[in-house]
């Protein structure tokens, strides 16, 4: 078995210094999602197929199933390693440690020196298309991905309902509370809000929300005491003002 | 068979005539009709979210068409290795873009809001074996979301897309390692290609086992293990120690990652070594050092990590025995077939003859590759006991009659179809294409498999879950979820994690997915009883002190109660009548009137109380 030569080593170093600052440098990209499904997914099973049969005796289909099942296998012992140090799963830790995997494994490649590792990852022999063939395939790609997009598009809204929520929750102040409502409808909705106190009925708030959007305020009560007495927040929908839309309940005290 | 044995020269090295024949002849024109199917289900999914009728007639023609040019070629013996290998890992593929598709922005399974909050805890927590209330066994078990969490913290993927790409992943290798081992079994490419398509007609393969959970990525690897085994036969030496050391890289995978799946690597590691031992007397000692850390290290984690799974496991098991003893004694009526006992949906007529002729079928084609394995494979242990798993369906299905035992039945189907479908090829090759060989044949092959396949999903997946239903709604520029995901999500924003709130099973799933909440469910602890109670009496109210329960979320939708579809939004107009109950106002809306209980929330459905002033007061 020959020896690698210095500057092997020192490639290989570098190159694993290059690895450890890309993350740093690109934060988030499209780079660091590729090396980040690269290094859980299939490089350290790769690197462990190039250790473990220096006689490049396994078949195209058998590295690539070990590469990614190794890969997983020894992302779940990452995980448990990690586990018992204080630090913990981190996005740090995780990338040290895959890292340092990697360039480990890289160094042990070159100083056992396998030289034929680039040729494993070539594309399979025999891949003779013709024209028709290619297109074919070529074709196929985007159909897929037009399928997935379809299937994603959101249901019509024939038959749906959308909604509101709103809640009530207590504040520092004992005389006042905090409301919140939300529209989810599937139009822009006008809303009333009435709260009710000691059988008074006090008009609140109007207020117009867009699809997603909150509004979050507060309401004074009256200052008589509210002890044994419950307060009822109405909501009315303006296109339909005489029925109660949503309604919530609160009981001044510890609760 | 000319073309066989240049196959089977290429598998075992002899690679002098298989450069010149090694084509990948129908490979591209496939691809495309596999994608063109995928947009017909594409279409599906839009027409069943939309309610439209003909969404499910779509959906079948698209799995059809997904499945018929596969099975053709590969019955075929002109096909030379790589393009089946292609052609598996392709249609196995499709197969999980059809999950994908299914619910294509959010993981909506039951099992897989479980699975999230657990990837949820490695992320915030950063460590493993956080608390997990819906589903606790499945914290013990942390394999999986070490992998997806380690993505997403690399990443910056969603929770969502890193689970998507895991489980991609881990199919690639499930289709992979199936393939292999087949081939390495049968010295056959083509019994190898054809066996890994029949693995993909049982009944949990569509959903069930590409769904975000553990054992999507246990049983891949325990079939690597597998593959490992038969693969390390063959070698000596330095060799032998690389295979070894891959085989307990994936036993820790998969002894880390599920229960079940461990359990049944460790029996079946067992079985092949006691096989060798019998079958050698005593000269061979098969996979006995693998066998014996399989069972060392399952026993620890159970016993050291994982003792909860037995409180798990052991009522379903249990259930299950003493289900087929009733049954056996006449105590207990056996279950009916195709007949919901919640809702009494009875499947359609279509659905039952399938159901029955993929069950006929399978026992047709039983015998005929026993015996072939008997004539040809019996030297091979692993062969052998593939063939006593496969022989164990005709008991398992029994189990379908009773109401204890469907459970084990169909979640069995994943691990026994690794035999059946390893003698289902023999006798499908060696009885029936191999003697007449031809187009016809090739037609019928695939008309098997589809009869197979839409069998096994009509008895594997409820119909009320098989299509997608309506998750989001666009309005305007702004996405609509459904009201239990923005409750679940308005819990965490403006009462902040870790509260114990009682539910119902859909909410609770999505309260402890979306909410980080801790919530209580079902029967267990009587917060079902409670719910569905019409007045708050002591009992109520000791139910609610007891299990410390904070708030209640009441969902007046009695489909909510239906964690497989309850999470959804309904559609009025043309859902089923059972859809559309409602629980009785006087039963929902009972916090109302007491005293004390703030209405903190109402979206319209679902109402939040505040039964914090309950804990006040001693047990009555």
């Amino acid at each position: 078995m020959s020896r690698p030569s210095n500057s092997l080593i020192i490639m290989a170093a570098g190159a694993g210094a290059i690895l450890i600052m890309i993350p740093v440098l690109i934060n988030p990209s499209i780079v660091r999602i590729i090396l980040s499904l690269l290094l859980v997914l299939l490089l350290p099973g790769y690197a462990m197929t190039i250790i473990l049969f220096p006689r490049n005796n396994l078949s195209n289909p058998e590295r690539l199933l070990l590469s990614i099942g190794l890969s997983a296998a020894v992302t779940v012992l990452n995980g448990f390693i990690l586990n018992w140090t204080s630090w913990g799963l981190r996005p740090v830790t995780l990338w040290f440690v895959l890292l340092l995997w990697i360039t480990l494994a890289a160094v042990v490649i070159i100083l056992f020196c396998r030289p034929w590792w680039p040729r494993v990852i070539t594309a399979p022999v025999g891949l003779r298309f013709n024209l028709r063939q290619w297109l074919l395939l070529a074709l196929a790609a985007p159909v897929v991905i037009t399928a997935i997009h379809v299937a994603r598009a959101p249901a019509p809204r024939q038959g749906l309902e959308g909604y509101t929520l709103l809640w009530i929750q207590p504040t520092d102040a004992p005389d006042e509370v905090g409301l919140g409502v939300r529209s989810e409808e599937f139009t822009t909705t006008k809303y009333q809000i009435q709260f009710e106190v000691h059988d008074v009925i006090y008009k609140g708030p109007a207020l117009e929300l867009e699809p997603g959007e909150t509004w979050e305020g507060f309401v004074r009560l009256p200052s008589d005491p509210l002890e044994d007495k419950a307060v009822t927040i109405s909501l009315y929908r303006l296109d339909d003002p005489t029925e109660v839309y949503r309604h919530v309940i609160w009981w001044p005290g510890p609760s | 068979m000319k073309r066989e044995t240049i196959v089977a020269a290429q598998y075992t090295g002899r690679s002098s005539k298989v450069a010149k024949c090694e084509r990948w002849s129908w490979l591209p024109e496939i691809a495309f009709l596999e994608s063109l199917s995928l947009l017909v289900i594409a279409q599906a999914c839009v027409g069943a979210r939309a309610a439209r009728p003909s969404a499910e007639l779509h959906f079948w023609i698209g799995l059809v068409m997904l499945i018929v040019p596969v099975a053709v070629r590969l019955a075929s013996a002109e096909v030379v290795r790589n393009e089946r290998i292609a052609l598996v890992v392709l249609l196995g593929m499709a197969f999980y873009l059809v999950k994908v598709m299914h619910s294509p922005v959010a993981f909506t399974f039951p099992d897989e809001l479980s699975h999230l909050r657990n990837v949820r805890e490695v992320l915030e927590t950063h460590h493993l074996f956080g608390e997990n209330p819906v589903q606790p066994v499945t914290a013990l078990y942390p394999g999986l979301p070490i992998v997806t969490g380690t993505l997403v913290s690399l990443s910056d993927f969603s929770t969502f897309s890193a689970g998507i790409l895991v489980i991609g992943a881990a199919r690639l290798v499930l289709f992979l390692a199936l393939y292999l081992l087949f081939e390495r079994l049968s010295d056959s490419a083509r019994v190898a290609g054809l066996a890994t398509l029949l693995y993909m007609t049982n009944p949990n393969f569509l959903y069930w086992t590409a769904e975000y959970a553990y054992e999507s990525l246990a049983l891949p690897l325990a079939i690597v293990v597998l593959f490992v085994v038969v693969r390390r036969e063959t070698t000596r030496g330095y060799d032998r120690v690389a295979w070894t050391i891959i085989a307990l890289l994936g036993l820790l995978g998969v002894v880390t990652t599920h229960h079940m799946t461990s359990y049944v690597l460790t029996g079946l590691l067992w079985l092949i070594t006691v096989f060798s031992i019998g079958r050698s007397r005593g000269k061979q000692r098969g996979p006995w050092d693998l066998a014996f850390i399989a069972l060392s290290a399952t026993v620890a984690w159970l016993i050291f990590v994982a003792h909860f799974t037995i409180n798990y496991l052991s009522p379903v098991l249990g259930g299950a025995v003493r289900a087929i003893l009733d049954v056996a004694a006449r105590e207990e009526a056996s279950r009916q077939l195709f007949k919901s006992a919640s809702t009494g949906y009875v499947a359609p007529l279509w659905e039952r003859l399938t159901a029955i002729s993929s069950v006929g079928l399978v026992a047709l084609g039983l015998p005929f590759g026993t015996f072939e394995i008997w004539r040809r494979h019996r030297n091979s242990v692993v062969a052998l006991v593939l063939t006593a798993v496969a022989l164990t369906y005709f008991p398992v299905q029994l189990l379908r009659l009773t109401s204890a035992g469907w459970e084990v039945a169909n979640r069995s189907s994943e691990f026994l179809f690794v035999g059946i479908s390893f003698v289902l090829a023999l006798a499908t090759v060696k009885f029936w294409l191999s003697r007449w060989p031809g187009a016809i044949s090739n037609l019928l092959h695939a008309g098997f498999v589809v009869t197979l396949f839409c069998g096994g999903l009509v008895a594997g997946w409820p119909p009320k879950a098989r299509l997608p239903r309506p998750y989001i709604v666009a309005a305007n520029r702004h996405l609509v979820e459904p009201q239990g995901v923005a409750v679940a999500k308005w819990t965490l924003d403006s009462l902040g994690p870790g509260h114990r709130v009682a539910a119902d099973r859909s909410s609770a799933k999505l309260l402890g997915a979306y909410g980080g909440q801790h919530p209580f469910t079902g029967s267990k602890h009587g917060i079902e009883a409670m719910f569905f109670s019409d007045n708050v009496g002591p009992s109520q109210r000791n139910i609610i002190r007891k299990t410390g329960v904070q708030y209640i979320v009441s969902d007046r939708r009695l489909t909510s109660w239906d964690h497989m579809i309850g999470l959804y939004f309904f559609n009025r107009e043309n859902s089923p009548s059972w859809e559309l109950e409602f629980i009785e106002t006087n039963i929902s809306a009972k916090f109302d009137g007491q005293k004390d209980v703030s209405r903190i929330l109402d979206s319209g459905h679902i109402a939040v109380y505040d039964v914090g002033t309950y804990h006040e007061s001693p047990i009555e």
